[in-house]
Order: structure tokens, then C-alpha cells, then sequence
């Protein structure tokens, strides 16, 4: 069984002894250990940064390896050393020599004409021995878009020939390089692929190359092919992943296993026999023309794409395919992969669409729209193309003018999108459409733009091509219904790929949640509502407290709704509830709300600032990490299991920048990242805080600054060396204060091991904890822990497993607590984040909650429904601070969070949020690792700081940063470097001022085309009936008496004639687009469409013109109180 | 005991977290005395921001003059360079009115740090002092300020930015309560006090009965509830912040016209703004000269931003002077303390397009007023301005100096929670500025 000990970081080389036919050595990275057996060959050294260990070829894809099998990943900054020996030793190859070399490799990527060592001998430019002195080297070579085996080597120096008189007869030659490539190579996809190559120095044979089995002819190229040149042999040291003095060019990022040196040619037979997988075809059929569905465009993307021939299909694969009614896409769907998790594209990608339509005969025009280059055929015939887009992004462009539009209220073409119009006559039959379309480019991000094909003229307007009876106009109405229902589609389209790409992880989570019902013998527990409110009646009873009443129906509707989605209940959800059967409309509508897809809404914002989600779009910075929100949204959406999701984000897969939870992994600008990500998890998911121990040994709690790093050096999987940032400097006199403890020096390198014996709460120690063991290394030796690790040598999955281990972490329990502060105001244990030393009288309570989360497949939404349906949950509130709050014989009243508010506000006067794209670079085209696209935020916990650091109007989103505003006073962390649980929820002026003055506060109150306030306005019949109806929108409650007076006398005045005769209402909506992105902001242009917007922000949306003004504003008003009432920012 | 750091440990900044210790409750108590650095008297301080990294051999620190042109591409200065009211020294001849009143300030030559690759970066530096680290957000001067001159009570608020809001302008872990209130452009007033148009005075007066019923309703309901409490009475103040008394502030129409002319342009009638500001007793206000469409780029002279980088300078020289000299005729200039800061300067090299990169290693911060002893210049670069021959002033010295000047104890601990953290990362005043 292939082990690997995370202890050390020097690896040895060994005779193996397995297959047969014995390679000379093999370096099998499975294990780092410098004490194993030698066989008398020197150790391998690792240079540069930290070696990674990933996972390599396994079963069940390559049956040859186990479950479990690691391989060694290289970043590109590292390599390792071999010493030679000495002369003629089994390293060095003489003319007449055979070399074979045989790799497993898997490389994400490889430029055009880049050349990446994978092993060689010489060339290392090390002091005292010649340049170039490259005895051999197997090599990857970019070439075509593929990464093809090449070799290397020099040909020794040919001394002159001297007589017996010292005359030279034969002049002396320098030696020169030598290089072969192979006709082929496998693609830098992220998979494993196998290599093999062998060469017979001074045969007039060429070499052979092999790739996934199949052998593969190659040429010479540099220096020529030489049969009669001998290699230069000395004594410089054999490198594994780069040469030349670990030149990043020439070095090897990506993941190696089975490195194998022969002195014998290889054979077909047995590398064929190596090469055992049960890997498919990774691409999706192709599907021909003649059996496209009916009635419906298919599409699909292709990846592996290249940017010089991107039609060329030979090496794309069809990675998604989907079928829809209509040839346009808003976004792509996302990409899954990793059990689910968000994943990247190649770049660049190709989006197709394909579909058969019936047409007359008829002379008509066709409409093509995509970012880049893009094709469209009709019946195998180019009728139109885009060209291939390449851009300078400098900023000193001119902002572009937006082509006039060809019709009154056409969709205009988003901003840095192409557009091209063509006549075509059909003949009366069925055709062939085919679109091909371009995603990304050189500096691009892989992100597709509004992609479509349509049919008409600008006299009749044009339609979405689709091969159904329904029909898609392209103007601006039509549109934006189109992009509803496409994103609505997309997203089900997305859940579904996601869920079938994670079936695999769910049946391991099954097995996992039934181990840990049995460790904590769980399994048959079933704590039921009303268990939890005798529990805290006697609570309550031993303090002498009395409960109090249960709120009334409406006040539990609007609490619950708050509660579970995020926002006040709508009107019609006021409806359905009170026509409910008394008896079971409350636990009637927490099934319904937990069932609700805003529950994750809710969700995500808690999260993001308790997990650090800090992403920047403009260049990252001040610990910036990747947008990973989108994957806390998908995990509350998919209700994920708690211990799945912190597993998830500690094993930091998927996409980085995309949304997937590797964003995690990053923290731009802090110099040991995964000591501030070991910080967050300690905190989010064991509730102990550890803050300190980055610099020095906390002084309040018995946390020291080794058990951080060694958390920080598994989740690295590797030693980390504390740097000298993360100590306190001495003083002149070698001095510390006495009040710190630094009890390890900069320079220290921690090893990866579990730092604490026992967990927050638990006296049990865990199998490998530092006391326990550390013979084996490996997690839970003989224990039943073992069986929980896919990979029990990843000391990630280990430090994940540590976190959230049934019976030995206090896991449960810290969801269980964040699940019933979030739900009452305070926890069952006072800070979610930091139990040191906390006592709590409620600790039997949240034991049985947890095992009871446990018992329930740690299923989030179950736990609450079992809180929810408490009266405890139910009842009034009382403040804070008074005793029956504290033992829960009542609720407290919070405020609003400001993500509950701002959804709620515009939940309230049905109106959408009308903000600007979340980007910079509108125009992707700026990669993704500088400018990100958070795209068009529909809640609140969907922005982020507008990063206009630099002060530059043409920067400005003005309608965002009116919300962004709202959000900010309230509480929201526009910028999120470090976790926190609980927010600044003081009480500040520039709260009610901001709502009250503010563009999003003017703008919410405005009667405008669109607004369910407007509407209301206008159908309703009398009105009294309008402020009930307002406060039941607004408040979630009937009016009292004095006030429904009070607010009827206000809009009586007008109200019989407010309505203007013969205005209607608008048939299209207002086109909002402008030009500007980063590419030409700098351009005075931009400054002045921005000013122009920022003033368009202030005025806010243009009045309804079927209105009075003066009845109008009245209303206005009326609806400016409600909003601002305080009644309005707390959760009742 | 004292539990304070070590000088060597500030001069590293990158630890300025690490050189922050979280210590126990008790020792909150046992502070370090308030340390014997000089403290000024400065009531205000009105913070320029040029944003973009102006050029410090462009504008106060003159050297021989270059040339940009193709070609030659000599090292340099833009400009020729013209005496000042302080004997012996020379500022760019796009700065003549500000030359001649230079004895009201001086130029700190010497500033310097390590941030040049990313404006924000930099940008926060300059506004928070020290390198991010992910354990805690730190505040910005303004708000730094606020927290130690503000006044819960007052009628105005203590920090006020005009220009973009963002995080490194804020507040940290200090609260919302020290946080800024932000204003694009002087015409449309600051967001959230100014009320929308088309909101008359009958209207108002509608709102605000109808709200102040509700108020009483739901506050009688909520009794007890201190949440509920502030929420309400933070309200009810800001009506009154909103009212008409400070927001006549915001209305510059009622200034002499010829004052408004001499301040210039929009960045000078934010000045003039700032004046006003301070005047009604605001303590720290921030003005962003971020009109980067008279040159593209603003101060951030890459390329052809070059070209017009002196009209920035010739507008920058109107409104200072014109600040300067109003802030003196109304005796307001030993109380107030201008401070013209930018995120870093540029080498005395010209890119391929004639403009300039960035430069953290040495640039000028001039400063006025405030009390100071004026008419000096501190610290010195060297031949061309690429590093810092004499006197270096870090980040957090100018802080401290700052600090100082406001009568602030540039020594003293602030918390994050129980966790004292320096105000500055050891900065020292500079202690020349002080004393008479």
C-alpha cells in the first residue's frame, strides 16, 4: 500500500521491486521518508517552495492503483535533487546506452513552444560544472496546443586529433544540443495521462515515444538527429520538474507518479499493459445533424479550444450539452465537476448551437450577436461571421458608440459585443442553423455575453430564432422576459448537473452520516419540538421566570419569513397563510418557507462573513479571496450537509476565481495564507479563536502559535516555516515583553499535525493527535475514523476530518449553537465563534440538538424546523438583556441585518434592485485573476465593494453604490479580511438618515412604471383600502385604528380623480446601457456618461405619468413613512 | 509594565499586526503613561488626496530638468522650478501662488514606503498606516480622528470624505459610529443628508408627523428594549443633523462670488467647502482632487497623462493658496491642519509613452497650518528623487505628526475588542514641527 508521511520533505529514491520487468529506479512518491531503504543511492532533495501532495492515478479510473494512490504536485517554483554517485554510474548514459523513461503526469496547462522538464540529467546550472551539460532530459514541449514528449541531450566536446607530432589532424567540435519531439502529446487537460520514451544513444533507430499506451513517431529538430556524437557524461546531479537553475519556464507545474528510468528499450506490449484505464471518452457525443432534436436548439460547449484554429474540432471535447427552445444564452450554465463543486473552463471554450427549423420561402435577415469571433452557418453555408476579438484593455480607449439601434426599443448590444446583420432567402422547407461562438480569448475571461441568432428586418423587428410555435422578440420587453426565464432555466439546469456530479460524494456522505450515528449512537434518537420546550421550561423554572404569550399569527409570519428566506413576507404569501387551517398554519408555513429556494439567500451572507468570503473586483488585495459565495449559495440551495460543506470548503476544490470553494484557498497579500484560513475554519466550525496565536501564544486561552501552523501545515500539506511577520521582533536587548509568549522562532518549520489532544468540550482524544500517536502518521489507525477518509494520507482531508469528526470535535454542537443564535437573537452558548472558558446553562440542550443534527444526517433545515416549531421560538420578544430572554422564555428584537433590510425594502414596494453590472470590465476582457464579474446582484448578499480606491468618476457603478451605501450603514462588511459571527449593530444616525435621504431610499418610495407600489396605487377602490393594503405589504400587519384613519385622511384628498385620463401604461420598459468599462475609462467620454448616470442615481426612476402629481406624492409620502418607521428595521 | 513594542519592531511593518498583542482584560488597565511626545493644538485637519501618486519631482521637490521626448529620454523634473517664501527653496513653476505662500507650511520630502505595485494597496497605506493582515480591519485617520476628537453629542458630524467611498476610508474595527459621510461633487451635497429633490418643505413637514407617530407607537410598544431606543433617538438626530442648520454648511452660494473664483474649479470649491466644514467644527474632512478627466489619468501620469499633468498642478495651486488664505484671514489656519497626501510619487524617469510609473521609495507630503512651525523643509531625496538621502519620515511618523498636531497622543493604544493596538505603528512625530 502506497503511504506517505507528511513529516518530512526529503525523498528518497529506491529500487522497485514490483511489475516484472524492473525499471533501473522509480520514484513512486508515496512516501517522503529520508529513513527508508536507500538502496544505496543517494536521497532526492526538494528545492524551492513546499512539495504538495495530491492525489495521482487510482482506481477506480486506472485499476492498477489503489484507492488513496498520492502522486507529487509541483507549482513551478520547485524541483528535486539527485546526486550523482560518481563517474559511470547508473545515471549516466554513454553512446550505446539505451534510456527509456516512463512518467505519469497531469498538467493543466502548457504554452505554445514552452518546454517543461519532467527529469534529466546535467543542464541544472550549478556551480562548477559546464552549461548545457545536459547528459539527457525528458521534457514536455507546448506544441500545436498539446504537450508532446521531447528529449534532449548534448553531444560531448570532440577534442581535436592530434599525430604523434601534435598536429592537429581532426579539428575539434563543440558539442551541441539535440532535441526530438513527439508527432504527438496529450493535452494539458488536468487529467492523468502516461509517457513513455526510449532511445538507444549512437542507433541510427530514432527514438519512440508513447502516449496513454499508443506509440508515437517524432523528428529531430535543434542540433539534428546524431548517431555518432556521444553525450556528454559528468557528474551533475539528476533533476525531477525543472532545469537550468529552476528556471519558472522551464519547470513543471502540475502532478507527476510513477517516475521510471530504464537502461532497456521499452516494449508496445508492456507500456500497453501500463496504460489499464476504464476512463471514457471524456467528451459527450457528437451528435449529428440528422438526429438534432426536434423543436428545440441544442447546444453545447466545447473545450479545448485553441486560439490560433479555434473552429478546428479535432481536439475539443463536448464537456455540456443541453437542449432549449431558443438560439440565445444570457450566461453559460457553470461548469461541475469534483463532486459537485463549480469548476473552470478551457480557455478558450466554444459555444455551439445547433438547431432544424421550417421556414416559407422568404427573403429575411439574420441578427447574430456574441463577445468574439463566432459563425454562423445555414445549411452547412457561412452566411455571416464576427471577427476574433483581440483588445487593448489599457484604459486609454475610446468609448465605443453604441450602434444606433436598428428599430425603436430593439435590446441594444451589450457593451464590447459584436453585432452583424445578413440578407438570406430560404427556400420553403427545413434548414440547418449551426452558431459556433468563441468564449474567451487572450486576456479574456471564458465568459459568454448575451450569444444569440435572430430573424427578421428592421421593419418588422426581429425575433429569437426557434425552431417552436413560441415567440421571442428581440425587443427590450421581450428580452428582459426572455432573460427571466432563461436565468430561472439555467439555474435548474445547473442543479441538476450539479447534483448528478455530485451522486458519487453523496453516497459517500450516506455511509459517513451512518457512521456517525453510530459513533454517537444516535441512531434512533428523535428529539421532537416540544422536548425542546420542557427543557427550557425548566430552565425557566428553576430560575423562577415565566414565560411569555406566543406572537400573534401575522408577527409570526413576517419573523418567520425573515428567519428562513431573508426577507418580509409578500402579500400573496400573507394570503396563503391566513387561509391555512388555523391549527396547522404556522408549522404549514415553516415547511413551506424552509422549502423555499431563498432559504440559501439567507444563508450566504452568514456565511460570507464568518468564512472571510472577501473578493475584489479591481486586482485583489487587502486579503482578498476568491468569490466563493457562489458555492455557499449552491450548498444552502442544495441543502448540503453542515459537515459536507465544511468539509468542502476545507478541501478548497473547484474553481478559484469562479465561485468554487479553492477561492477559499487564496488571501491575497497575507504572507501565509493557510495560517488565515486555519484561523477561519478553528473559528467557523470549532468555535475556537485563534487569532493570536498568528504572532505569539494567545494569552487568554491555552491556544500557542504551533498549533496554528501545525492546522496551517496540514491544510498547506506540508512543513511551514513561521515567518519572521508572524512572531514579535525582540527588542534591543533580546527582549520581549513578559506579557507575550513566543514560544517558537521565526525560521521554525511546523510539521502537519493535529495540534489540539482533544476537542472544544470533549475530553476524548483523537487517533494521531499530537499526544496519541505518531508512529503511523496516517489518520486513525484501526479506528473507525479510517474509514471516513478517502485519501487517509491527504493531511487536509485529515485536518478536515479533525474539524468535523462526529464524537471527537465540537462540531455539531457549533452549527447547532450559529443555527439557534441566528434563529433567537443569542446562542445557546454565548459567542458563536469562541468558547474558550464559556459556560453556558444550556448545555444539555445543545448537546441533544447536536446529536440530534447528527441523527439527521446533519441536515441544517430539519434542526430548524425542530426549532422553529418550539413556542419558545414563537413567543414575544423580550429585551436583550432581561432573564426570561436569556433562558428563552421569550425572544429578543434585533434589528435588521443589512441584507435583510435592503431585500426587504425593495421586496416591499416590488421594485428590482436596477443595480449595475458588478464588474469594472463589463467587456471581460481583462483575465479573471485581475478583474472579476460578480454579475447583475438580484439580493443583497450579491455585492461587494465597489473598490474605487483610486477615486475615479468613470469607476463609479451609481446605482450600486446607492445600495452599497444602505448596505454599509447598516452593518454590512463591505470589505471581509477576517471572520466574524456577530456585526457592528449599533444604532448610528447615518442608518435612518440614509434610508431616509439616500438614492435607494428616494427610490424605493417613488411611484414608478414597474413599482407593485405604483400599481397598487393605481387598481386600488377606496382609500382605506389602500393603507391597509400598504400596511399589510409594508408592515406585514393590519393597520390600528388611529392609524388607518390617521393615513386614509392623507390620501383621501385627490383620490377619486388621481388617475390622469388617457395615459397608459408603457409598453417598453427604459433601455439603461452605456460603454464604459476599464478599457476606456481613462477617456474623458467616460467621465462625463458616468457624471450623467451618477445624476440619472440621484433623480432616481421617472414618475408614473397616470397619476396626479399631487395625489402622487401624497402617496409617496405615506410609503416614505412606512418604510422609515422604526417598526420597519426590526425583526418583530 | 509597559506593553508597548519595541522601536525595532516598528520599522518592520509587515508585522505591524504581529507587533500587536491581544492581551488580558487586566492589563487594559495597566496603560503605558501618556508618552512625552510633543503635542500641537490643531483642532481640524482638512486631508487633499491626490490620488493616483503624484509626482514629487513634478511638484515639491524639483531637480534638474529632463527630458521625455523619444530618444534622449533624460531623467528629470517636467518643470522648471521657482524660489519660495522659504529662502533657499524651490518648488515646479505650476505652483507659483503656493511658492509664495510656503512659509505657512512646509514639504516633507522624506516620505516613504515599500507598496508600489497597486494603487489600492497603497492608497490604504497611506490611509490606515500599516499593511493589511487578515485579523482585523484598521481604521483610516479620519476615522481615527473622529474616535478621539469627535463628540457623540455634537451637531456635526466629525469625518466627511468627498470623493469615493470605500473601505479604506472607513472606520475598521472602531464602528460605524466613527465612520464618514461621503459626498461625490459639491453641487448634489452629501448622500444621506441632503434631501431628495422635489421633497418641499409641506412635504417635510407630512413625513415627519406621520413618521413621528409611528415612532412614538412602536417605541412605546418596545419600551425597555435599548436597541429600539438608540434606533429611534439616532433617528430623531439625524432630522436634526439634516436640518437646516448644518446643511446650510453644504451651501456655497452663500460665499462671495469672488472667493468662489479665486478657490477655482470643482476640487477648489471643495476646498472651499472644506473650510466650511471645519469652520461648523467637522474634524477631519478628506478632498479628493479626483478630476482625472482634465488629463485621462489624473495624478496617475502614466503615458499621455503626462501631457496635461500641469494643469492638475496649476489647479491644485489656485485652490491651496486660496485655502490657505482664507483659512488665515479667518484665523482658522493654527487650528486647521492641511495635509497634502498621495498614495506614492513617481521616479524621475519617463516611460515609453513620457509619463511616469510609481514610486513608493521617497515622495513629498507638504503640509500647512495647524500650529506647526512652519516654513521648513524636512528630509531630503537624492540627485533625482529616487530615494531618501536624509531625515526618512515612514508612513506612520507622518501619522504620528499628524496625531501630534491634533493634540492626539501619537502613543496611545486603541482596542479591537480587548485587543490594544497601536494608533500608529510607532510612528514618531517629527519633532522640529513642534515647539515655537
Amino acid at each position: 500500500m502506497r503511504r506517505v508521511l507528511l513529516t518530512c520533505l526529503i525523498l528518497a529514491v529506491s529500487p522497485v521491486r514490483t511489475f516484472g520487468q524492473n525499471p533501473d529506479f522509480q520514484w513512486d512518491f508515496s512516501t517522503l521518508d529520508f529513513a527508508s531503504n536507500l538502496g544505496g543511492v543517494s536521497p532526492a532533495s526538494l528545492h524551492g517552495s513546499p512539495a504538495i501532495v495530491a492525489s495521482g492515478p487510482m482506481t477506480p479510473e486506472f485499476p492498477r492503483f489503489p484507492v488513496g494512490n498520492v502522486a507529487l504536485e509541483l507549482d513551478g517554483t520547485s524541483w528535486l535533487a539527485v546526486d550523482d554517485p560518481g563517474d559511470a554510474s547508473s545515471f549516466d548514459f554513454a553512446s550505446g546506452d539505451v534510456i527509456s523513461v516512463e512518467a505519469w503526469v497531469r498538467l493543466k496547462s502548457i504554452r505554445e513552444g514552452q518546454q517543461v522538464y519532467l527529469i534529466g540529467k546535467g543542464r541544472t546550472n550549478n556551480p562548477d560544472m559546464p552549461r548545457d551539460n545536459q547528459n539527457w532530459g525528458f521534457r514536455l514541449r507546448g506544441m500545436a496546443g498539446s504537450a508532446r514528449p521531447s528529449f534532449l541531450f548534448r553531444s560531448a566536446d570532440a577534442p581535436a586529433v592530434t599525430d604523434a607530432n601534435g598536429n592537429v589532424t581532426i579539428a575539434g567540435k563543440a558539442g551541441e544540443l539535440h532535441r526530438w519531439n513527439a508527432n504527438h502529446g496529450p493535452e494539458p487537460d488536468g487529467q492523468w495521462h502516461h509517457l513513455a520514451f526510449s532511445f538507444h544513444f549512437g542507433s541510427k533507430s530514432g527514438p519512440v515515444a508513447w502516449v496513454d499506451g499508443q506509440p508515437t513517431d517524432g523528428a529531430w529538430d535543434l542540433g539534428g538527429k546524431t548517431f555518432s556524437n556521444p553525450p556528454s557524461v559528468d557528474n551533475d546531479q539528476v533533476w525531477v520538474g525543472s532545469s537550468l537553475g529552476g528556471s519558472p519556464d522551464n519547470s513543471f507545474r502540475g502532478g507527476i507518479d510513477e517516475l521510471s528510468l530504464y537502461r532497456r528499450m521499452l516494449t508496445d506490449e508492456e507500456i500497453q499493459s501500463r496504460w489499464q484505464t476504464t476512463r471514457k471518452s471524456v467528451s459527450l457525443p457528437e451528435i449529428a445533424d440528422a438526429d438534432l432534436p426536434n423543436g428545440a436548439v441544442l447546444l453545447d460547449v466545447r473545450e479545448f479550444a485553441r486560439m490560433g484554429d479555434p473552429w478546428n474540432r479535432s481536439r475539443t471535447r463536448i464537456t455540456m450539452q443541453w437542449q432549449q427552445p431558443v438560439a440565445a444564452i444570457t450566461a453559460l450554465p457553470r461548469k461541475y465537476a469534483d463532486g459537485g463543486l463549480i469548476a473552470d473552463r478551457t480557455n478558450p471554450s466554444i459555444l455551439r448551437m445547433r438547431c432544424r427549423f421550417n421556414s416559407p420561402e422568404v427573403t429575411t435577415q439574420f441578427l447574430i450577436r456574441a463577445r468574439s469571433g463566432a459563425q454562423l452557418r445555414i445549411d452547412g453555408q457561412e452566411v455571416a461571421t464576427l471577427v476574433q476579438a483581440e483588445y487593448a484593455s489599457d484604459g486609454h480607449q475610446e468609448v465605443p458608440v453604441p450602434p444606433e439601434p436598428l428599430y425603436e426599443f430593439m435590446h441594444p448590444v451589450p457593451a464590447g459585443d459584436q453585432e452583424a446583420v445578413v440578407p438570406v432567402t430560404l427556400t420553403a422547407g427545413t434548414h440547418l442553423v449551426e452558431f459556433e461562438a468563441l468564449i474567451g480569448g487572450r486576456n479574456m475571461r471564458v465568459e459568454a455575453s448575451e450569444t444569440l441568432v435572430a430573424m427578421g428586418s428592421p421593419e418588422r423587428g426581429f425575433e429569437l430564432l426557434s425552431p417552436t410555435d413560441a415567440s421571442y422578440g428581440l425587443n427590450e420587453r421581450a428580452w428582459q422576459h426572455f432573460a427571466e426565464e432563461q436565468r430561472r432555466f439555467v439555474a435548474a439546469l445547473e442543479q441538476q448537473d450539479r447534483l448528478a456530479q455530485g451522486q458519487q460524494a453523496a453516497d459517500y456522505w450516506d455511509r459517513r452520516h451512518d457512521i456517525a450515528r453510530e459513533l454517537t449512537a444516535s441512531t434512533n434518537i428523535a428529539l421532537i419540538s416540544s422536548d425542546l420546550d420542557q427543557m427550557l421550561l425548566r430552565g425557566l423554572a428553576s430560575q423562577s421566570l415565566s414565560v411569555l404569550p406566543v406572537v400573534d399569527d401575522l408577527t409570526f409570519l413576517r419573523r418567520l419569513t425573515l428567519n428562513t428566506v431573508g426577507v418580509i413576507p409578500a402579500r400573496h404569501e400573507i394570503a396563503w397563510f391566513l387561509e391555512q387551517p388555523t391549527a396547522t398554519r404556522r408549522s404549514h408555513a415553516i415547511d413551506r418557507f424552509l422549502d423555499d429556494q431563498r432559504w440559501a439567500d439567507h444563508w450566504v451572507a452568514y456565511w460570507q462573513d464568518a468564512l472571510a468570503e472577501n473578493p475584489g473586483i479591481l486586482k485583489p488585495e487587502l486579503n482578498n479571496s476568491g468569490p466563493f459565495r457562489w458555492w455557499i449559495y449552491e450548498s444552502f440551495l442544495d441543502n448540503k450537509a453542515t459537515d459536507r460543506f465544511a468539509t468542502e470548503l476545507v478541501m478548497m476544490k473547484g474553481s478559484r476565481l469562479g465561485g468554487g470553494p479553492a477561492g477559499f484557498a487564496m488571501a491575497s497579500q497575507n504572507d501565509v495564507p493557510f495560517a488565515d484560513r486555519a484561523l477561519v475554519l478553528s473559528t467557523a466550525f470549532n468555535a475556537r479563536e485563534m487569532k493570536c496565536a498568528r504572532c505569539h501564544d494567545s494569552p487568554n486561552s491555552d491556544v500557542t502559535q504551533q498549533q496554528l501552523f501545525q492546522l496551517a501545515a496540514m491544510l498547506d500539506r506540508s512543513s511551514i516555516s513561521i515567518p519572521a511577520t508572524s512572531s514579535v521582533p525582540k527588542g534591543p536587548n533580546g527582549e520581549r515583553s513578559k506579557l507575550i509568549t513566543v514560544s517558537i522562532e521565526p525560521g521554525t518549520r511546523v510539521a502537519p499535525v493535529w495540534p489540539f489532544p482533544f476537542a472544544v468540550g470533549h475530553a476524548a482524544s483523537l487517533p494521531n493527535s499530537e499526544e496519541a500517536s505518531s508512529e503511523a502518521g496516517s489518520f486513525g489507525h484501526g479506528h473507525e475514523s479510517a474509514l471516513l477518509l478517502l485519501n487517509p494520507e491527504d493531511s487536509r482531508e485529515q485536518a478536515a476530518l479533525h474539524l468535523t469528526h462526529p464524537t471527537q470535535s465540537a462540531f455539531a454542537e457549533v452549527m447547532v449553537n450559529r443555527l439557534w443564535e441566528r434563529l433567537f437573537g443569542q446562542g445557546l452558548m454565548p459567542a458563536p465563534d469562541n468558547w474558550f472558558e464559556s459556560e453556558s446553562a444550556h448545555r444539555a440542550l445543545l448537546e441533544s440538538l447536536a446529536r440530534q443534527h447528527i441523527a439527521d444526517g446533519y441536515d441544517l433545515k430539519q434542526t430548524a424546523r425542530l426549532i422553529l416549531n418550539t413556542q419558545a421560538w414563537q413567543r414575544q420578544a423580550a429585551p436583550s438583556d432581561a432573564p426570561v430572554a436569556k433562558y428563552f422564555g421569550a425572544t429578543t428584537v434585533r434589528r435588521m441585518s443589512a441584507e435583510q433590510l435592503l431585500d426587504s425594502l425593495y421586496a416591499a414596494v416590488g421594485k428590482s434592485f436596477d443595480a449595475e453590472m458588478l464588474t469594472l470590465d463589463p467587456e471581460g476582457r481583462r483575465p479573471d485573476d485581475t478583474f472579476l464579474n460578480l454579475g447583475v446582484p438580484r439580493r443583497a448578499w450579491q455585492f461587494c465593494s465597489l473598490s474605487n480606491e483610486r477615486d475615479r468618476p468613470a469607476l463609479a457603478l451609481p446605482v450600486t453604490q446607492s445600495l452599497v451605501d444602505l448596505l454599509a450603514v447598516f452593518g454590512w462588511r463591505e470589505s471581509r479580511p477576517n471572520s466574524a459571527s456577530a456585526r457592528d449593530d449599533q444604532a448610528t444616525v447615518l442608518q435612518p438618515l440614509t434610508l431616509a435621504n439616500g438614492n435607494a431610499g428616494h427610490r424605493l418610495v417613488q411611484l414608478s412604471e414597474g413599482a407593485g407600489t405604483t400599481d397598487l396605487a393605481v387598481s386600488s377602490q377606496q382609500p382605506g383600502e389602500l393603507v391597509r393594503e400598504l400596511f399589510l405589504q409594508i408592515l406585514s400587519r393590519a393597520p390600528s385604528t388611529d392609524e388607518q384613519n390617521l393615513f386614509t385622511e392623507e390620501l383621501t384628498a385627490g383620490f377619486a380623480d388621481r388617475a390622469v385620463p388617457g395615459v397608459e401604461p408603457p409598453s417598453q420598459p427604459v433601455i439603461r446601457r452605456n460603454a464604459v468599462s476599464w478599457s476606456n475609462h481613462l477617456n474623458k467620454e467616460a467621465t462625463r456618461i458616468k457624471q450623467e448616470l451618477e445624476e440619472s442615481a440621484r433623480r432616481g426612476d421617472p414618475p408614473t405619468l397616470r397619476l396626479t402629481e399631487s395625489w402622487r406624492t401624497q402617496t409617496e409620502d405615506v410609503i416614505w413613512v412606512l418604510l422609515n418607521s422604526p417598526e420597519f428595521a426590526f425583526v418583530p | 509594565m509597559n506593553a508597548r513594542l519595541s522601536r525595532r519592531s516598528a520599522l518592520c511593518s509587515a508585522s505591524a499586526i504581529s507587533a500587536t498583542t491581544l492581551l488580558t482584560r487586566s492589563v487594559r488597565s495597566d496603560q503605558s503613561p501618556p508618552s512625552s511626545a510633543p503635542r500641537g493644538k490643531a483642532t481640524s485637519c482638512i486631508f487633499l488626496w491626490l490620488g493616483g501618486g503624484a509626482a514629487q519631482m513634478d511638484t515639491w521637490d524639483p531637480k534638474v530638468v529632463g527630458d521625455p521626448t523619444q530618444g534622449s529620454k533624460k531623467p528629470g523634473s517636467a518643470y522648471p522650478a521657482i524660489d519660495t517664501a522659504i529662502p533657499g527653496v524651490q518648488v515646479c513653476e505650476h505652483l507659483p501662488k503656493t511658492a509664495a505662500r510656503l512659509d505657512r507650511g512646509c514639504i516633507i520630502r522624506s516620505v516613504h514606503h515599500e507598496v508600489i505595485d497597486e494603487h489600492a494597496a497603497a492608497v490604504n497605506r497611506m490611509h490606515v498606516g500599516r499593511a493589511p493582515t487578515g485579523t482585523t480591519t484598521y481604521p483610516s485617520l479620519g476615522a481615527i480622528v473622529s474616535h478621539e476628537l469627535g463628540s457623540p453629542d455634537s451637531e456635526v458630524p466629525a469625518y466627511i470624505v468627498m470623493g469615493y467611498p470605500s473601505a479604506t476610508r472607513g472606520p475598521g474595527f472602531l464602528g460605524a459610529k466613527h465612520n464618514y459621510i461621503y459626498l461625490i461633487d459639491t453641487e448634489s451635497g452629501p448622500a444621506g443628508l441632503r434631501r431628495p429633490e422635489g421633497v418641499t418643505p409641506a412635504r417635510l413637514d407630512r413625513r415627519q408627523r406621520l413618521l413621528q407617530q409611528m415612532r412614538t407607537d412602536y417605541r412605546r410598544k418596545y419600551s425597555g428594549f435599548r436597541n429600539v431606543e438608540d434606533y429611534v433617538d439616532a433617528g430623531i438626530r439625524g432630522e436634526q443633523l439634516a436640518g437646516p442648520k448644518f446643511s446650510s454648511v453644504f451651501d456655497l452660494n452663500s460665499e462671495n462670488p469672488n472667493l468662489r473664483t479665486a478657490y477655482g474649479s470643482e476640487f477648489g470649491q471643495r476646498c472651499l467647502l472644506a473650510r466650511r466644514l471645519v469652520e461648523s467644527g467637522v474634524k477631519f474632512v478628506e478632498v479628493s482632487f479626483n478630476l482625472n478627466f482634465i488629463n485621462g489619468t489624473g495624478w496617475d501620469t502614466h503615458n499621455a497623462g503626462q501631457l496635461n499633468q500641469h494643469v492638475l498642478i496649476q489647479e491644485l495651486d489656485k485652490s491651496l493658496a486660496a485655502l490657505i488664505d482664507d483659512l488665515e484671514r479667518r484665523g482658522l489656519l493654527d487650528s486647521t491642519l492641511v495635509v497634502v497626501g498621495s498614495e506614492f510619487g513617481r521616479p524621475p524617469e519617463f516611460d515609453g509613452g513620457g509619463g511616469r510609473g510609481h514610486q513608493g521609495a521617497a515622495f513629498s507630503v507638504p503640509i500647512f497650518g495647524g500650529g506647526l512651525k512652519s516654513g521648513q523643509v524636512i528630509g531630503a531625496t537624492d540627485e533625482f528623487s529616487r530615494k531618501v538621502a536624509d531625515e526618512p519620515v515612514s508612513v506612520p511618523d507622518l501619522h504620528a505628526t499628524i496625531y501630534a498636531a491634533m493634540g492626539i497622543d501619537p502613543s496611545k493604544e486603541l482596542y479591537d475588542g480587548d485587543r490594544p493596538v497601536p494608533i500608529t505603528d510607532h510612528g514618531k512625530p517629527i519633532a522640529r514641527l513642534f515647539g515655537s
